[in-house]
């Protein structure tokens, strides 16, 4: 038997149901459908787009939706190259519009028609490019085979059904003035009734697309609402008037001439800017609001939008992981991490439910920051790891703040206790006095007052006892926990010690019990009563400095400085420094003595050595100095390694509590926090200035205010 | 006069000089023995298509076998020269006697489906250790008796109490050689119908 | 019984002159306890020492930059199965040192703290071990035995052939066909027994 030559094919169709269906899985609401045929504008260098609701509630046949822009247009071959393909978002072979504008394209490719065809069934499309002499017009209508289809369903099987493929829209041309451009999309038999609810929604969406701080944009990007309903007969959907509800307003920005960059810092009870150098990921502007309970329910009353966290733009566009539109809160993505930080501080964290920000990227000064191809995050690179926490760093300032004044509250609310105690005396003094000089009937009243006074004394007393416990207990748990973070460095050094200490002395006093006496071992005898001596001692130092966390937080006594350093470099640290091989200085007066409570000193010296050994690791020659000058009032010390030292953005972070790079080491990160706090609770001051040792190395200056 | 085919493998590099050994064994016996239809196969003939000459036109015949096998085949270098799938009918009316691997699990059976009237293997991992005679003795055993007219329920029993014997006398001094054997004294196996030399000779 | 007792530690130098040593060196001889600090000379050791009966006391925590204590194990697994290691250890029992019991057959577990009576209880242990287990008799048979030991001398008729050497090494590190043979010498016995030829109270 011999095949066939001639050769035959086959091609797949598919009917308009599937493709409608199709439609449906890509776009799923009217407002996403929206979004979308406004983002092609945008991408089309539109400076203007409108979206006019005729006639849309009830639905009727003459309710229609344009759709109209002032963007590129599209010629013949666009029309059947682009407008009539199907596709589903795959990646765009240009990312950029077309110059000058070259706008980051924020689109999906291939999704015009399925977002138009979610708001109607028939499509009369006008578009014109600038220089072209005719407008095109192009009409699909499905409405006219929604009916087909219904027959369809009635004819017998051989009958040739219509394929999707095989519809025919009709394009024609009309005459048009050459300097117009743009494009029309015209839409009727609409799916659904708008209500002025939906007009809304669709309005506040549509804000979110263009940041509000645009100033700076070349090419502006405008989008404007009409309806019959009030207060949308002919608006501009522009960004929320934010700072006036916004109960802090902070707003950063960067100067380039001087390539300085703004952060803000939580400086003596108050948020302060000051100028850095420009962060690895360039300069940004960045804005960020945020919102009490009282002020967010002001802001929801009048605008009603939920107040949903830092929002990343480009060029004054929003960004893809930013932009689609998500309904359910708990649903939207925290690519900036902020709720999920675990390494803030327990009672002031703030979350993205209370913070409205803008992040302002520009192409020129951001190249770095890149949207990963699944248009749902950022690439993982250093410049993106930065920005999140530059974002965070902000937020951790408001934080602190918001501590701050708590603590103020607090602090008010006491005196205010006492002041009410105060008065309440005086007016019983006052009364009673009244009472001797009154008559009779005088007199039963203002014992029924005395009485009342009385009976409201007991409760502000009674306030002032709960007020007191309560503050005695918020600060023994704070103080209970940073005595056991602390601990954790000595975690390591204690086991160390078991490892090798407890052993040891335990098999030499076996050995001891099992053969003594015994002429032969006498030798042995001599080495074990040795060993067991010392290790003892090791092992008591220890334990000694651990004890000291269980007792009481209070004492104030003078502290001679030198030899508690002293004590530290040369009894407590001596075996870790020598078995790291570091060396140590200590150029202090021994004359000198600090009035403060001994435990808080040790500790904050403690924490800075634990931390100088971990900067050491891998280093050779390491060394450890500490020096002291007096200044007028005050002792200024300086404490020095020779470390790995401290990167110029983390000048400011490491005292933040939880801030760590050094979680592998053990460290979990409170040391210098704590070390901080101690201080300023000292009246003193920490900060990182040039270190001492070259070429690399820390130095903290340390001010004091001591009293002798 | 019946045909006697002895099949050895003596060249393959593993068990070549086992069965080399046993070939020795087989051509001392039969020195001077009234038997003259006895053929030696080796190594180069061992192919499926030789052994198809060879018992073709005979109505009834002995064969053994020493070489590699699996559950159900015997191959050499040279192919598979008796398996399930390709010469199992030409060993109708046959004593089949073999000293390999694992034939006694399906190869041995299938003989006896296909008109085969006895067959003695294995239906383990068949040992040896050179230098240890007690494995050839053993493996020889039976054939030879075959031969000398006891019939095959008999000869099994005999293989068992040589193979015991050996063990015995091995086990104190030789312990791990005495394991393995016992490992082939389990693996021996018989199937299909009690007969004699004589009465294969009937058959003719 | 050739035996001897590997100790693996990176604190070498304390150990050595600590009382358990004495205990040991009563014990074994002094010739018999072996120190190692650096993993790698630990390793070549026990290469080089196969055919002693090798008792290995392994520290778990050694320094980072260095191969840790669970990948020491691993190493003298690849070698053989066969060789009892003790972890020895100031972490508590927990499921770091739990895995390595299951993946890679530590014999037992000791804390740095131990006294040396304990000590020397579960290194009887690993002693028995030696005496019952009837691979480390093959092991030890094959390496008593002289001659070429490249030779093969097994072989099945499957097509394997097998020499003293190969043997010793799939039992050490306990593949199927290494596993078998303690297998058949364990079928052997109970082959004799049935048979009466021995009886148990020998």
């Amino acid at each position: 038997m011999s095949k066939s030559t001639q050769i035959n094919y086959l091609n797949f169709n598919f009917d308009v149901s599937a493709y409608r269906l199709l439609g449906r899985e890509l776009i799923t609401d009217r407002i996403t459908a929206l979004f979308e045929i406004v983002k092609n504008s945008y991408d089309a260098n539109a400076n203007k787009v409108e979206v006019d609701f005729i006639d849309v509630n009830p639905r009727t046949k003459k309710s229609k939706i344009i759709i109209k822009d002032d963007g590129l247009g599209m010629e013949l071959d666009d029309l059947k190259n682009k407008w009539m393909v199907i596709g589903t978002s795959s990646k765009r072979r240009e990312r950029t519009s077309p110059e000058p504008y070259g706008r980051k394209v924020v689109g999906k490719k291939g999704i015009g028609r399925f977002a138009v065809d979610l708001l109607g069934a028939k499509l009369t499309l006008k578009t014109k490019k600038k220089g072209d002499k005719k407008w095109i017009f192009l009409e699909t209508d499905w409405s006219q085979y929604s009916d087909l289809e219904a027959k369809q369903l009635t004819l017998p099987f051989e009958e040739e059904k219509e394929f999707f493929t095989d519809i025919k829209n009709e394009y024609w041309f009309e005459d048009g003035d050459e300097s117009e451009h743009g494009t029309i999309l015209e839409i009727e038999s609409i799916n659904d009734t708008w209500t002025e609810y939906d007009i809304n929604r669709a309005f506040k969406e549509l804000s979110r697309l263009v940041s509000p701080n645009t100033k700076f944009t070349k090419y502006p990007f405008n989008i404007k609402i009409k309806s019959e309903f009030k207060g949308f007969e002919d608006v501009m959907v522009k960004p929320l008037s934010i700072i006036e509800f916004a109960t802090i307003a902070i707003e950063l920005k960067y100067d380039k001439e001087r390539g300085i960059q703004e952060i803000v810092i939580f400086e003596n009870g108050k948020l302060v800017k000051k100028d850095v150098q420009p962060r690895v990921f360039g300069l940004v502007d960045f804005y960020l609001y945020y919102f009490n309970q009282v002020d967010k329910r002001k802001f929801k009353d009048k605008f009603n939008i939920d107040i949903d966290g830092i929002k990343i733009y480009r060029d004054g566009i929003i960004t893809t992981p930013f932009a689609e539109t998500e309904s359910d809160q708990n649903k939207q993505k925290d690519i900036l991490g902020i709720d999920k930080r675990r390494y803030s501080g327990f009672f002031e964290k703030i979350n993205s439910r209370d913070l409205l920000g803008f992040l302002e990227l520009t192409d020129e000064n951001n190249p770095n920051v890149i949207e990963a191809t699944n248009r749902q995050d950022f690439i993982d690179n250093q410049e993106w790891k930065e920005i999140k926490l530059f974002i965070i760093e902000q937020i951790q300032q408001i934080e602190k703040l918001q501590k701050y004044e708590k603590e103020n509250v607090r602090q008010v609310t006491r005196s205010d206790l006492g002041k009410a105690n105060q008065e309440l005396k005086n007016i019983k003094l006052t009364i009673a006095n009244v009472r001797k000089e009154a008559s009779p009937e005088v007199k039963k009243q203002l014992q029924f007052i005395e009485a009342d006074l009385g009976k409201l004394q007991g409760t502000v007393n009674k306030s002032i006892r709960d007020y007191a416990k309560l503050e005695e207990e918020s600060k023994q748990k704070e103080s209970l926990f940073f005595s056991l973070v602390s601990l954790q460095t000595y975690a390591a050094m204690f086991s160390h010690m078991t490892k090798h200490t407890i052993g040891h002395v335990l098999r030499d006093a076996e050995y001891f019990k099992k053969y003594f006496p015994n002429e032969k071992l006498n030798d042995r005898f001599k080495l074990i009563s040795n060993r067991i001596y010392s290790e003892f001692l090791t092992l008591r130092t220890g334990v000694d400095f651990m004890l000291k966390y269980a007792q009481s937080d209070n004492e104030i006594e003078d502290i001679n400085l030198h030899d508690l350093i002293n004590n530290l470099f040369s009894n407590i640290y001596v075996n870790e420094f020598q078995k790291q091989g570091i060396e140590t200085q200590l150029e202090l007066s021994d004359k000198l003595i600090l009035n403060y409570n001994k435990k808080a000193i040790e500790d904050i010296f403690d924490n800075l050595i634990s931390n100088s050994i971990k900067a050491l690791k891998g280093i050779n020659n390491k060394k450890i100095k500490c020096s002291g000058v007096i200044e007028q009032d005050k002792l200024i010390l300086y404490f020095s390694d020779n470390g790995t030292g401290i990167p110029e953005e983390d000048k400011y972070r490491i005292f933040d509590i939880f801030f760590t790079k050094t979680a592998e080491e053990g460290g979990a990160g409170i040391g210098l926090y704590m070390v901080k706090t101690r201080i300023e609770a000292m009246q003193g001051n920490i900060e990182v200035i040039d270190n001492e040792f070259k070429p690399s190395g820390a130095t903290f200056r340390i001010t004091l205010p001591f009293k002798k | 006069m019946i045909n006697i085919l002895l099949a050895f493998d003596e060249e393959d590099q593993e068990i070549g000089s086992f069965n080399q050994g046993c070939r020795e064994d087989y051509e001392t016996y039969f020195t001077g023995s009234e038997h003259e239809r006895i053929t030696y196969i080796s190594s180069n003939s061992l192919n499926s298509l030789n052994i198809q000459v060879r018992t073709e036109q005979l109505s009834s015949f002995i064969f053994a076998a020493y070489s590699h096998g699996e559950i159900n085949k015997l191959f050499s270098k040279s192919g598979d020269y008796v398996s399930s799938t390709v010469n199992i009918e030409l060993f109708k009316n046959s004593f089949f006697y073999t000293v390999s691997c694992n034939t006694g699990m399906q190869l041995g059976g299938d003989l006896i489906a296909n008109g085969c009237k006895c067959y003695f293997g294995y239906k383990t991992l068949f040992n040896s250790w050179l230098g240890y005679k007690e494995f050839s003795e053993c493996a020889n055993y039976g054939f030879f008796k075959f031969i000398e007219g006891t019939n095959t329920n008999e000869i099994f029993e005999q293989m068992i109490i040589k193979y015991n014997q050996h063990i015995d006398d091995m086990y104190v001094e030789h312990f791990f050689q005495a394991s393995l054997l016992r490992e082939n004294r389990d693996g021996l196996i018989k199937i299909g119908e009690d007969i004699t030399i004589n009465s294969l000779k009937q058959a003719i | 019984m050739d035996l001897c007792v590997l100790i693996i530690d990176d604190d070498i130098q304390r150990i050595k002159e600590g009382a358990l040593i004495w205990e040991l060196e009563d014990k074994f001889g002094s010739d018999n306890i072996a120190f190692e600090s650096d993993p790698n000379e630990a390793i070549n050791y026990i290469e080089e020492n196969l055919h002693k009966n090798i008792i290995i006391l392994l520290d778990i925590q050694f320094p980072d930059k260095v191969m840790n204590g669970h990948e020491i194990l691993s190493k003298i697994r690849e070698i053989s199965e066969l060789i009892p290691v003790i972890l020895w250890s100031a972490v508590s029992e927990d499921k770091e040192t739990f895995s390595d019991f299951i993946n890679n057959n530590a014999f037992g577990f000791l804390s740095k703290s131990a006294t040396s009576e304990e000590m020397l209880l579960m290194i009887d242990r690993a002693i028995s071990y030696f005496k019952t287990s009837l691979d480390n008799t093959i092991e030890d048979w094959i390496i008593q035995k002289d001659g070429d030991k490249d030779k093969p001398v097994y072989f099945t008729s499957e097509g394997k052939s097998y020499s003293l050497n190969q043997i010793l090494n799939e039992i050490r590190t306990q593949t199927d066909v290494g596993k078998s043979f303690a297998k058949k010498l364990n079928e052997l016995t109970i082959d004799l027994l049935l048979r009466n030829k021995e009886t148990l109270n020998d």
